[in-house]
């Protein structure tokens, strides 16, 4: 066994340290005796490590069972995953609303300029369409709040957009934890 | 969705199969394992996958293993065998197994029809 080697099986062991000793021992003990079956066959060291995975993800996946296995899972894993949780948990609360009220906000300007320039129209409002120092009113107005219209639909479509992929992106890592959970 | 997303969710769920179904053969160990995997490209497996997913395998009690030298000189190997629990299981999995092949080609055929 080479230095590289032993570096490599050292830190597995490090991963694995809140497993039993024994049961740290016999992981060891299999990674290390693939490692000479594969050297026996000539297979480049470095190569057969970087299959191997690294050190800390090889023996994540072996801590992952082990703690559902052992009932150890609760405490530690929860203060572990609490980041990640509470980040994803937390930005969920504030970001979901706020792009939600942005989009619903766009929506009622959008009609709210429409409706407005058609009744002053028929009421003769005063116009509150400014351009510059023109104000515009009665017909003109309405005519004028058309784009306007559209150009809020749009803001509402982009924040509805943004919403949609901020919340398949908290559902994907969502999944990705769960997926590393079971492996 | 991707070629590979995809085939890497349906090894996963057929790797269990194939590991047992290897091992019911005769005894074996991860290296063993691992070459008698990768003569099929579709079932290659990375070390990093196959080893923790054996000590599942024997944690559930579907396999048992022992370490046995087998030449002089040569360390020890771990060998794996299947329980009478793995054995049992992998009757249940021939037979899903079977219901899924026939339900895929009955869906292929009637699309050609």
């Amino acid at each position: 066994m080479t230095e590289r080697t032993n570096k490599y099986l050292d830190e597995v062991a490090r991963g694995l340290s809140k497993l039993p000793e024994s049961e740290r021992n016999e992981i060891l003990n299999e990674i290390r005796n693939h490692i000479y079956e594969a050297l026996q066959r000539q297979e480049i060291e470095e190569k057969v490590l970087d299959r191997l995975g690294s050190p800390t993800q090889l023996a994540q996946s072996y801590t992952t069972i082990s703690d559902l296995d052992n009932g150890h899972f609760a405490v530690k894993d929860v203060w572990g995953n609490m980041g990640f949780y509470f980040s994803t948990g937390l930005s969920g609360v504030v970001i979901v609303p706020t792009l939600l009220l942005i989009m619903v906000g766009f929506v009622l300007f959008a009609i709210g300029a429409v409706g407005y320039s058609i009744a002053g129209i028929f009421m003769n409002l005063p116009g509150v369409i400014t351009f510059g120092n023109i104000t515009f009113s009665g017909i003109a107005q309405f005519v004028v709040s058309i784009p306007s219209c559209i150009v809020l639909l749009m803001g509402a479509h982009f924040s509805w957009k943004q919403l949609r992929k901020y919340i398949s992106k908290i559902a994907n890592s969502y999944q990705h934890k769960r997926l590393n959970r079971i492996r | 969705m991707q070629k590979s997303e995809w085939l890497s969710q349906v090894r996963r769920g057929i790797l269990e199969y194939c590991i047992l179904l290897l091992i019911s053969k005769k005894s074996m160990y991860g290296y063993d394992l691992l070459t008698a995997l990768s003569e099929w490209e579709v079932l290659a497996t990375a070390e990093g996958t196959l080893y923790p997913l054996l000590r599942r395998l024997e944690r559930d009690k579907l396999l048992v293993s022992n370490w046995k030298e087998s030449q002089q000189g040569v360390p020890p190997r771990k060998y794996y065998d299947v329980t009478d629990e793995g054995k049992q299981f992998l009757e249940t999995m021939d037979e899903e197994w079977g219901n899924l092949t026939t339900a895929i080609l009955k869906i292929k055929s009637n699309e050609e029809s």
